[in-house]
């Protein structure tokens, strides 16, 4: 590690946990609040009116604050059959290229949903009447801020391609997406 | 147009992320090309994240992950092991059985895939079965998992293409069974040819032991399968249903698995769901663009001066949905492809749900076919057979899948009889 990766260490491994737990905690919230509301709905007999508003707007988080996470761990869907295919340096290019467009483009995303989240100040979800840009569209800046972070993170270790990585001891198992 | 869809095309096939390469193109038309404010990529991107059928996503996933974890994955191998017992073959015929059960639970082909062949690869290959064609029949076999409901290919096709869940998942189960029968066909024939080893011979204590032990685990289809088609919850629902079922038959009855499981359990489902739901969003907003710069006409128009024919059409999509599933995952083909082939499938008079299952066939035998076919990779992974040893087994389910999907593709009363009969009951 360099000295840079030391003093940033610390907090790089709080945000790796907090991300992790939060989105543990949101995948068993969301599948309690659904049970929660069959039951209202034919237990009780009484149907919640917030469970589903709520719920979705949760959903949201989670999957955006999760693609970055899955960023982090370089597991995004992706066509690489080609590009492996390419000659060693042609390839390292190709790799620097589309990571750089990936920063940009959370770059851009950052910025354009922050604006949007203040252009649609004053607006309320329907049910919870609790304000719409923040519980739903400030998920987007805030997940590709977090996105921005660790695209970053990947040009400071410089690690592209296969070979960049091979000289490194294994990173940790991290539970494989897939 | 062209910028938009070449410019997506390009980054996708050097390797940036499919989500980021539809993003990033819708991004960059939207500003280069339209007068647009740049902030509606961001709006759409959210709008498309914001979906109550897609939550049904995790909560499948998640309930797979929980049977497997439970071990309910083994009661099931051990029942089918007990009913079928003698016959040459036996055992090819319990990983078809098998993998049946496990589809009524689990929507995803690969995680059920991993489970099964862990057990059923190593037992084959110590009574005498060639490896190879021990992990091809996993292999092949795995396929029913998203075509029998519940489905997680089908949940992603209903949130693209505005059909119902409960229809796609009922669509599925016809076809399903004939899956499983040809394959046991297939297996029957590959048996006789290659003189595989019979079974041990039945006993009912046995049987009834298995049964016993299975029990909890088989009452879960019934309450997720049941629930959906009586009506009575909606998929999503039926997901966290069988989560919390999944969770009692788990950490109640069976004991075999532990709360501090859970979290690693949790965290794959959410980044595996948050992976799909990345690419539904840049999707979302590129699918917006497409539907608002492309004269859907002059589309239809374009297919039309290739054949009146909806044989034909139907021929061409499936030849383009075998080719790309050779280098691409399943569901990003569903979400990249659907809302582009929709107006033209109203054209020619096909009903989504029927092609919702063509497609879902189509993409599982992608799963199948090198270079990139995960399927392929996963038995490899998981019992050491090489990929290439594999594929020497793999021809006669290739083609017993390319029939079916041709009977699928041609017999649409296969997909629609039951939805049909169904009425308005579902949600």
């Amino acid at each position: 590690m360099d000295h840079m990766d030391r003093q940033l260490g610390g907090a790089a491994r709080w945000v790796d946990r907090a991300g992790d737990i939060l989105l543990i905690g949101l995948n068993a919230l969301m599948a309690a609040i659904v049970l929660g509301a069959i039951f209202f709905r034919y237990v009780l007999n009484n149907s919640l009116s917030w469970s589903d508003e709520f719920v979705r707007y949760l959903f949201v988080w989670f999957s955006l604050v999760g693609s970055a996470l899955v960023l982090r761990d370089r597991e995004h869907i992706r066509v690489e059959y080609f590009v492996e295919k390419f000659p060693p340096r042609l390839q390292r290019a190709v790799e620097v290229a589309m990571a750089a467009g990936v920063c940009l483009f959370h770059a851009a995303l950052t910025v354009l949903g922050a604006l949007w989240v203040w252009e649609t100040r004053g607006t309320v979800t329907s049910a919870l009447q609790w304000p719409l840009n923040l519980f739903f569209y400030a998920a987007l800046p805030v997940a590709s801020l977090l996105s921005l972070a660790y695209a970053l993170q990947r040009f400071r270790r410089g690690e592209f391609t296969e070979r960049d990585t091979s000289d490194r001891p294994p990173a940790d198992d991290r539970g494989g997406a897939r | 147009m062209i910028l938009l869809i070449g410019l997506m095309l390009a980054l996708m096939l050097l390797g940036m992320p499919i989500a980021h390469a539809m993003g990033a193109s819708a991004l960059v038309y939207v500003v280069t090309c339209t007068d647009l404010s740049p902030m509606l990529v961001a709006q759409r991107i959210c709008v498309g994240a914001d979906s109550m059928v897609l939550l049904a996503l995790p909560f499948f996933l998640l309930a797979g992950e929980i049977m497997n974890a439970a071990g309910i994955t083994q009661r099931l191998t051990r029942l089918a092991l007990a009913i079928i017992g003698k016959p040459r073959g036996g055992l090819a015929y319990v990983v078809v059985a098998v993998n049946m059960l496990v589809a009524m639970v689990s929507g995803a082909a690969i995680a059920s895939a991993a489970a099964v062949g862990s057990t059923m690869v190593p037992m084959m290959t110590a009574k005498g079965y060639p490896k190879g064609y021990a992990a091809a029949l996993n292999a092949a076999a795995a396929t029913m998992g998203p075509i029998i409901p519940p489905s997680v290919g089908f949940i992603i096709y209903a949130s693209v293409s505005g059909a119902s869940v409960g229809k796609l998942f009922l669509a599925g189960t016809l076809p399903g069974i004939l899956l499983a029968v040809l394959t046991l066909v297939v297996c029957a024939w590959i048996a006789r040819r290659d003189g595989h080893p019979a079974g041990e011979p039945r006993n009912r204590r046995e049987i009834l032991a298995s049964l016993r032990s299975a029990a909890p685990a088989l009452l879960m289809p019934v309450i997720i399968l049941g629930g959906i088609f009586g009506g009575l919850v909606t998929p999503t629902e039926a997901g966290a249903l069988a989560v919390a079922y999944g969770l009692v038959a788990g950490l109640g009855i069976y004991r075999t698995l532990k709360w501090r499981d859970l979290p690693a359990i949790l965290l794959v489902t959410a980044r595996r769901t948050a992976a799909i739901m990345f690419i539904m969003a840049c999707a979302s907003c590129f699918g917006f663009l497409i539907t608002r710069e492309v004269d859907a006409g002059a589309f239809i128009g374009l297919f039309q001066s290739l054949t009146s024919s909806r044989a034909i059409l139907l021929l061409l999509l499936i030849g383009l949905i075998l080719v790309l599933g050779t280098v691409m995952e399943g569901g990003s083909i569903m979400i990249i492809l659907t809302p582009l082939l929709l107006p033209v499938l109203a054209a020619y008079g096909i009903d989504i749900v029927h092609f919702g299952v063509v497609f879902q066939m189509g993409i599982m035998i992608g799963l199948l076919t090198p270079p990139v076919g995960m399927l392929l990779f996963v038995l490899a992974g998981t019992t050491g057979v090489p990929v290439k040893t594999i594929l020497r087994h793999m021809t006669p389910f290739y083609a017993m899948l390319v029939v079916l999907l041709l009977i699928l593709a041609f017999v649409p009363d296969l997909s629609l009889a039951l939805v049909q009969g169904s009425g308005g009951r579902l949600k």
